[in-house]
């Protein structure tokens, strides 16, 4: 232990840094400094890999096909990965108000709006490389079972890497969103997974037409669209649109309870 | 230099803070106490920003906190709860703070060194005892090598040997030029760190005055006599205004008269003394009366008195 004297007369502090810079570093180096990030997103890799490979055999059971879209499976890839990666969203929110870890982000960066920001780009750069290279794999096993008669084109690559990475990226920012909202894990993720699966489910069952309207907009059938290119209900680049609008709307909602109420 | 104008926090109905006027100026400690329940995490949490006033403001160095563009480095803070995540190590916690202020990263192994903590820098922080908790919280307030430093209850969790460094390195900040500024429920921990005293009670300042003031305004303030004659002295004192106990034979407790008084009296009854001794006040003795009249006043105006009182204890 060496006295206060000693080290606190040192010149400690750079000059500049600090802002949205810094808190992008701190939230950064957060992220992989948690050992469940890397468990995270090596499972999202291995089940998007897993689904596809089941997903190719089961084509391959079906008798094949004669010419195979490079990213046929890459709806299927991303509908296990899609609930780990907003488990990881959600904590970088909710597990810092669970730990008490809030307090110093945002003593550090008292600015709710950077501190806010700095954890949705990191979230959300993670989320789409992870989603890029999902499809990539995705894409890899497409390759493996079907090499023969696998057709690439600038559009299915398209929607086999770009498809992934976006939809997982703009969803994670709504969870984070909502994470902040709630402050809650389990709110958060009761609240996305309902939204996902739940109302879907509910709607397909009670077959109302205008709660299916509505699911049509919710982000799930907007993952597949982005993923498969569909145009049914609605075309590619609207779904692309509808889920950059539930990343915004859950983005200002979580900066507006972060502002208005005590930390 | 911290300045807090008419800081009010009311949480629903429960007022935390009460129009607190307060100025925290640099170079000395500057105790802030009052019993569990007075206000004093609340006020910290609202220099920070983290809680938003009811009323009022709370400025560091003349803006609010949120208005710092590096606000580590002007003001360190350990905050009375634990503000880490468990499962990062003491390490990447600090770095990732002081990344967040553009402080060199080379400084966390210096702030490691200083609390103590270099050889568990690399364990998580869940793992921590409460006192190791207690050094790496104040590792992070250190960080920024800012010029106010505010600490809650920074020795909780804390054996005799921590207690005492963080007394000292709370002197030595202050006598570096810093504005220190800890609380603390416990007088006897105030007694031999703080300058200046700023007393709590119920959310409302109660005393803001140098400890020594703060012992002499104290009623409690006594002259002791010994003397074999000491109930006809006793008789003596009782006449004029003097209020007097005699807790054995030949021993007096006199108050509401200087020494000098005392002296005169026995003098002129002709008394034999063993001793005449002024007996000050202990800070804690002082600290009882202020807080005590802050919850008789208190418990007057609100129900519910006794189980409120309680809770006020010290
Ligand atoms: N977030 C909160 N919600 C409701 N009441 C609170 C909250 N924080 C503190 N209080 C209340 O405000 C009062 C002051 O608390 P606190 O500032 O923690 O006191 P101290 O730190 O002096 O022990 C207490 O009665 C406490 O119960
Ligand atoms: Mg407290």
């Amino acid at each position: 232990m060496r006295t206060m004297t000693e080290t606190m007369t040192r010149p400690a502090a750079r000059r500049s840094g600090g802002g949205l810079a810094g808190a992008l570093a701190a939230e950064w180096t957060k992220l992989w400094g948690l050992r469940s990030t890397w468990v995270c997103l090596a499972a999202t890799l291995l089940l998007g890999l897993a689904t596809s490979v089941l997903g190719a055999e089961s084509i391959q059971i079906s008798g094949g096909a004669d010419e195979v879209d490079a990213h046929t499976l890459a709806s299927l890839a991303i509908m296990l990965p899609q609930f780990i990666l907003i488990a990881l969203a959600s904590l970088a929110v909710t597990g810092e108000y669970a730990t008490g870890a809030i307090r110093t982000t945002l003593t550090a960066v008292p600015r709710r709006g950077t501190a806010l920001a700095a954890k949705a780009v990191v979230i959300g750069a993670v989320s789409l490389a992870t989603g890029v290279l999902t499809g990539l794999l995705s894409l890899a096993a497409t390759a493996w079972y079907f090499g023969d008669s696998l057709e690439v084109t600038a559009e299915g690559l398209l929607y086999g890497l770009l498809g992934p990475g976006l939809y997982l990226a703009l969803l994670s920012l709504f969870v984070l969103g909502l994470g902040a909202v709630v402050r809650s894990t389990a709110g958060a993720l009761t609240g996305a997974i309902g939204l996902l699966v739940g109302l879907p489910l509910i709607a397909q069952i009670v077959g109302n037409e205008t709660l299916l309207r509505i699911v049509d907009h919710t982000p799930n059938p907007q993952g597949q669209l982005l993923t498969s290119g569909g145009d049914v209900p609605h075309s590619p680049q609207f779904a692309a649109l509808l889920m950059a609008a539930w990343a915004v709307a859950g983005l200002a909602a979580g900066y507006a309870v972060l502002r208005g109420r005590d930390a | 230099m911290i300045s807090l104008r008419g800081l009010t926090k009311r949480y629903g109905d429960k007022t935390a803070v009460d129009g607190l006027d307060l100025d925290v100026s640099p170079g000395r400690v500057t105790g802030f106490l009052g019993p569990n329940g007075a206000g004093k995490s609340t006020t910290m949490r609202m220099i920070l920003g983290l809680d938003r006033p009811t009323a009022g403001s709370a400025l560091v160095n003349g803006v609010p906190y949120a208005a710092l563009r590096h606000p580590l480095r002007e003001v360190g803070a350990l905050l009375d709860a634990r503000a880490v995540h468990p499962r990062l190590t003491a390490r990447t916690h600090l770095r990732a703070v002081a990344r967040s202020n553009g402080i060199a990263v080379s400084r966390v192994e210096e702030v490691l060194e200083t609390v103590g903590l270099t050889g568990v820098a690399g364990r998580r922080a869940g793992s921590f005892s409460l006192g190791m908790g207690q050094r790496l919280g104040i590792a992070g307030a250190l960080l920024g090598d800012p010029g106010v430093l505010m600490f809650d209850e920074p020795v909780n969790g804390l054996d005799p040997d921590g207690v005492r460094w963080v007394r000292e390195l709370v002197r030595s900040l202050a006598a570096e030029g810093r504005t220190v500024f800890v609380s603390s429920h416990l007088m006897s921990e105030m007694q031999e760190t703080a300058d200046q005293l700023v007393v709590l009670g119920r959310g409302r300042l109660i005393a803001d005055a140098p400890i020594g003031e703060v012992i002499a305004g104290s009623s409690v303030n006594a002259v002791k006599v010994r003397s074999p004659q000491a109930s006809e002295l006793g008789r003596l004192l009782a006449a004029s205004e003097a209020r007097v106990e005699q807790p054995s034979t030949d021993e007096l407790i006199v108050t509401g008269a200087t020494i000098e008084q005392v002296g005169r009296v026995a003098h002129e009854a002709g008394a034999l003394l063993y001793e005449l001794s002024n007996r000050s006040a202990s800070l804690e003795q002082a600290y009882m009366e202020l807080t005590a009249s802050s919850v008789e006043y208190t418990t007057a105006l609100l129900p519910g008195g006794p189980a409120e009182t309680r809770k006020t204890r010290v």
